[in-house]
């Protein structure tokens, strides 16, 4: 595997954060000045193939889960179904998965993900303490992406 | 281009959902939009249905849309069936590929009107 510095997956991280959040639910992210605190109200994680093998954790508070699938569906959250929130979110996941391997990889190689999914609780992730984790902040609402590279065969 | 019917081949129905509006935005507001969720689905929605055009995702369950395009081509009906793929795993390589396949071109998610625009004209 390519070294891949923390600063430089940092980068990728955020510049795909700002790509899929901004075009997807027009909401701007930021790198967050210090890290702040926050009840994750929705955890989703994928795992990617290609060009290099990883897992990307990304937690968020409620409020910004709400104005996401609103923002995205252009329609009240009540008037929405779970299935339809579960859907909106696991697909800006996947892009922002896809985004995020093409800024690492500068839009050379072939990407594979996974599917995304849903997380009910951190303790189904192992090795949760190898994950860098990058603190965002969308329009005042703290967010984060945590990120697991691994070695090839790993 | 003038697309009465357009298929929309993706196993999100949030990603379905954008990618008509993105359509429609881009001037296609009058076009009849049938939707499916993976290539199979679409595969037997083509076998009741004539399109002009189908937008489909590559990573999908069941059938992918690199084995849906593939099959697309092997049918009489479908083989000439301008097809756009609209995907968050592309690249250059990937574009290629489909593009000896016949895949008129490939539009990164996320969707834009804009990106519609730019393949296909106002």
């Amino acid at each position: 595997m390519k070294q891949i510095t923390r600063d430089k997956a940092k980068e990728a991280v955020l510049r795909a954060a700002q790509s899929t959040l901004g075009e997807m639910a027009f909401i701007d992210v930021i790198e967050a000045e210090t890290p702040q605190e926050f009840e994750a109200g929705q955890l989703m994680f994928i795992e990617f193939y290609k060009p290099i093998h990883g897992r990307l954790l990304l937690s968020m508070p409620a409020g910004i889960k709400q104005a996401i699938v609103e923002n995205i569906h252009a329609t009240d959250w009540n008037e929405l179904s779970v299935s339809e929130i579960d859907d909106c979110l696991l697909e800006l996941l996947n892009v922002l998965g896809g985004n995020f391997l093409r800024e690492l990889e500068e839009e050379e190689t072939k990407v594979q993900l996974s599917f995304p999914t849903v997380l009910f609780s951190l303790e189904e992730i192992s090795d949760l303490d190898s994950f860098w984790k990058f603190d965002f902040d969308a329009e005042g609402t703290p967010f984060s992406v945590s990120l697991a590279l691994h070695e090839e065969g790993e | 281009m003038k697309l009465d019917k357009i298929m929309i081949v993706d196993d999100s129905a949030t990603s379905r959902m954008i990618i008509k509006r993105c359509f429609q935005m881009a001037g296609y507001q009058e076009s009849t939009y049938i939707e499916a969720e993976d290539g199979l689905k679409a595969m037997s929605n083509l076998n009741r249905n004539d399109v002009d055009l189908v937008v489909t995702d590559l990573n999908m369950p069941k059938m992918d849309g690199t084995t849906f395009i593939k099959k697309l081509r092997l049918m009489d009906k479908t083989k000439q069936l301008p097809v756009l793929v609209i995907s968050s795993m592309g690249n250059e390589r990937m574009e290629t590929e489909l593009a000896d396949k016949g895949v008129m071109g490939i539009l990164r998610k996320p969707m834009t009107p804009e990106k519609v625009i730019e393949l296909l004209g106002e």
